[in-house]
């Protein structure tokens, strides 16, 4: 996710802001220290053009 | 699914800025009754002492919250699923303490055989609640 963010210019305030969450939120995401809920998994990969598989991947699965 | 995130998006936020201030107002309400009543009982020291530490705890959580998350989310910042989760896990894990403490002073006071009552009664609420929510919440699935 940091990627897509860095190769829209965007800070993770703004990304946060597009998306209805808190930076440390977005920070958390792309530690991944914290696991987005479907909903927002699924705003995240539409706002990024993408797909929610395509955006985030389960170890082991 | 869609109802959170229009919640997140819009309403939502207005309803966490509101929120935002709820801990404050209720810590210098609680400090102000505090106040009067230990003012009402000529304990002078520890009705100011009182008053001076909610109003300290407030004020740190007011001027940290925009800079430690931690701060923002004990004065009510609950804005997002995570802040959420976070808020909903620290609940948890209070309620789990406070429930040992609970059971274990009911414990000691039947043993030494004073004020066993009083235990009894906030264990019995306690577990009440629990079976009550656990009840509520299953059924709305």
């Amino acid at each position: 996710m940091r990627d897509l963010r860095q190769a829209k210019g965007l800070s993770q305030q703004d990304l946060g802001q597009a998306l209805g969450v808190s930076r440390q939120t977005i920070n958390a995401i792309e530690q991944g220290r914290y696991d987005p809920s479907l909903p927002l998994a699924i705003r995240i990969a539409r706002y990024f053009g993408t797909t929610v598989e395509g955006m985030f991947h389960v170890d082991g699965v | 699914m869609s109802t959170e995130s229009e919640q997140e998006r819009g309403g939502g936020c207005a309803k966490g800025r509101n929120a935002r201030w709820v801990t404050p107002v209720t810590g210098v309400l609680i400090g102000v009754v505090y106040l009067v009543v230990f003012l009402a009982r000529h304990e002078v020291k520890m009705a100011v002492f009182g008053l001076v530490a909610v109003v300290g705890y407030v004020t740190f959580l007011a001027l940290f919250s925009g800079r430690w998350e931690a701060a923002a989310l004990l004065r009510g910042d609950v804005t997002d699923e995570r802040r959420r989760t976070i808020d909903q896990q620290a609940a948890a894990l209070t309620l789990r303490v406070l429930s040992v403490v609970l059971v274990g002073g009911f414990i000691v006071s039947a043993a030494r055989g004073t004020g066993e009552t009083t235990w009894a009664a906030m264990c019995a609420v306690l577990g009440a609640v629990y079976i009550g929510s656990t009840i509520v919440l299953t059924r709305r699935g």
